[in-house]
């Protein structure tokens, strides 16, 4: 349904994100996972062509139920979002308007997209949000943003991205800003809606721990790079790339207890930083010589995992499509 | 384990909170004061031993932040008192408060907002020194690069600026202003939770490696419990307030007692392990609340006719192990 190839985006001067291709298939979910700065939410934003100022799409392809959308204009594209593709913020605060009421703001794309009238809208708002399981439905139509908790303005916002039922919805750090009482239930929500809908989900986050919840792919990025790509259970039970492994043995270690943690040195490199050879070199525990001249390519196994290390080298690399 | 030896030998603790509670007034428009009050704490008894690592848990809003700043002396208790030493704060003379707020650092959650960007980080660390003891210039250079390096960062670091610096970087360069002035007591609020997992286990190590050097005390503010699970010796589990269950960490992990205690550890997503079911009444607003009522009744599925009806106290349940439920005597 979403395919992304060899997609780079960058501003003027440097790439931010380089060569990512993925696929997400229908009632598919995709996790995006990697620290900040990795660029995972440029590239989710880029998906719904709503990258910040001065970055963009360099070259590459984004295609979206057949049709490109790198190329499509702000018009079409505005019809294409909340319709077919769904977005949930980080932030519930931010992404709501505090001056307007929260039925006022789920009503709007009913209007806009689905042609309803104001009484059909609000009859719809109204399941809609029952459906995210916000009780007393008919009384938070009048509520302002700023009058419900965190938890509760994240429903809405799931509310508001489901009205159109899109094919595809994009998440991006749903629960960073929650508790964790609150962001099990939005786990717990959003797993429940996607297979309840039947939709494509496509899930960026920092925590992989929130990630193994909720999807089936992980995708792991290391500044701008897929460094490994595998189902959730080869990620996280038998990590193949030394950063996957790092990111990995980071959580466990923490609930294992260790005496001392195992750390890893240096920094992710900075947007934008020249490195020749492999990114993850200077950090890498097991490092080869090869890493430190070329940078190695994304082996793809049969299984359809793929791993960017020089180690995991496929000698007869076919050109599998991702 | 320390915190068990500790405990049973008694050491004197550095800060004793005594029924502390916080209290702010509501007035509505006309300056009418409302019937109800706001408590940000209400009631917390909690002690800090030498070289211990106390951790403080719950959610947003629970009071977390309030007990630190009442700890620092940034706000006034409504109620109840604080001991420093074993005397309290009120009957001691400015200049011995100021002495005793030596003692006392913080590191705060978020590096990026933690430091004057227009100061160099010499300027940074040093201000500790300045304020509270005289030194002369050429020591003060003395002592910085001895802590700068002492948290793992380069002397030539010291003429730069905060912006040239990564988060992780950042925090440790917070920690340097902390331990600059030799306290007895960091309080960390929230110190890793806007770093990044592969950065967090290196300020997590060198927290712990201060810790063993200079046998200082945490006071550990976080919600993350797989790294309170890490760092603490006791932990207290806040809501609304009020301190709902307190003990070792190993009884808290592994022996839950408080239905809220069990709720967040159930919560919490883990790599492996998968997420339990918990049914729980989860939308409706958890700061309002009746009084006189237990803080957790009405998102507790075990509450009974009791709980609404009165407050719980912390009751010991085990040695050490204190929890303020009617459901469990």
């Amino acid at each position: 349904m979403l395919k992304v190839s060899d997609l780079v985006i960058g501003n003027s001067k440097y790439n931010i994100v380089n060569q990512i291709s993925f696929q997400v298939g229908e009632r598919e979910t995709l996790g995006i996972v990697g620290e900040s700065g990795c660029g995972k939410s440029m590239t989710a934003l880029s998906v719904i062509g709503l990258l910040p100022k001065g970055i963009k799409a360099v070259s590459g392809s984004i295609e979206f139920q057949g049709r490109e959308l790198t190329k499509i204009s702000s018009r079409e594209m505005r019809k294409l979002l909340g319709k077919r593709i769904g977005m949930i913020f980080q932030e519930p605060m931010t992404a709501l308007n505090p001056l307007l009421t929260i039925g006022h703001q789920l009503m709007e794309p009913l209007r806009k997209h689905r042609k309803l009238s104001k009484n059909e809208a609000r009859e719809e708002a109204i399941k809609l949000l029952k459906e995210v399981g916000i009780r007393e439905a008919e009384a938070k139509m009048k509520a302002f943003p700023h009058q419900l908790s965190g938890g509760m303005r994240q429903r809405v916002l799931i509310a508001m991205a489901l009205s159109c039922s899109p094919d595809l919805l994009i998440a991006d750090e749903p629960t960073t800003a929650l508790d964790v009482t609150i962001q099990a239930q939005i786990i717990r929500l959003i797993r429940e809606l996607q297979s309840r809908r039947q939709m494509s989900l496509l899930l960026i986050s920092h925590d992989l721990g929130v990630v193994s919840e909720i999807v089936e792919r992980i995708i792991v990025l290391y500044a701008g790079e897929i460094v490994e790509l595998g189902t959730k259970e080869e990620i996280l039970k038998d990590p193949q790339h030394p950063y996957t492994k790092c990111l990995v043995k980071a959580v466990e270690q923490l609930e294992a207890m260790e005496e001392r943690l195992t750390v890893v040195k240096g920094n992710v490199p900075k947007p934008g930083e020249v490195i020749q050879g492999c990114k993850f070199y200077d950090r890498c525990q097991t490092p080869c010589e090869r890493g430190k001249k070329e940078s190695p390519l994304l082996f793809v196994q049969e299984s359809g995992r793929c791993i960017r290390c020089w180690k995991k080298e496929i000698v007869k690399q076919s050109k599998v499509q991702l | 384990m320390l915190e068990e030896r500790n405990r049973q030998t008694k050491q004197s603790p550095i800060i004793r909170l005594k029924n502390i509670s916080k209290k702010y007034e509501d007035y509505n428009l006309f300056s009418k004061k409302n019937e109800s009050d706001t408590y940000a704490v209400k009631g917390v008894d909690l002690e800090i031993r030498p070289n211990e690592t106390v951790a403080v848990v719950g959610e947003s809003g629970c009071g977390k932040s309030t007990v630190a700043k009442l700890i620092l002396g940034l706000i006034e208790p409504t109620d109840g008192k604080i001991f420093y030493d074993g005397i309290e704060k009120n009957q001691m003379k400015k200049n011995e408060k100021r002495k005793i707020m030596k003692d006392v650092q913080m590191v705060f959650q978020d590096p990026y907002g933690a430091f004057n960007p227009k100061m160099k980080i010499k300027n940074i660390i040093a201000e500790p020194l300045s304020v509270n003891m005289s030194y002369s210039s050429s020591e003060i250079d003395r002592i910085c690069q001895e802590v700068i390096e002492h948290v793992g960062l380069k002397k030539e670091d010291l003429i730069k600026y905060p912006d040239e610096f990564s988060g992780g970087q950042r925090q440790r360069i917070a920690i340097a202003r902390a331990i600059i002035g030799t306290p007895r007591l960091i309080i960390c609020d929230e110190p890793v939770s806007a770093l990044d997992l592969l950065v967090q286990a290196q300020i997590l190590n060198l927290l712990k490696d201060i810790q063993e050097e200079k046998k200082l005390s945490y006071l550990f503010i976080s919600h993350d419990l797989a790294v309170v699970k890490y760092v603490s010796d006791y932990v207290v589990v806040m809501y609304l307030g009020k301190i709902v269950e307190k003990g070792s960490k190993n009884q808290i992990f592994d022996n839950p007692k408080h239905p809220y205690t069990k709720l967040l550890l159930d919560s919490s997503v883990s790599v492996h392990k998968r997420m339990k079911d918990i049914q729980v009444c989860d939308d409706i607003d958890i700061f309002k609340k009746d009084n006189k009522c237990c803080p957790f009744y009405n998102r507790c599925s075990l509450a009974k006719e009791k709980c609404r009806e009165e407050e719980p106290d912390l009751k010991e349940y085990e040695s050490g192990h204190e929890v303020a439920c009617f459901l469990l005597s």
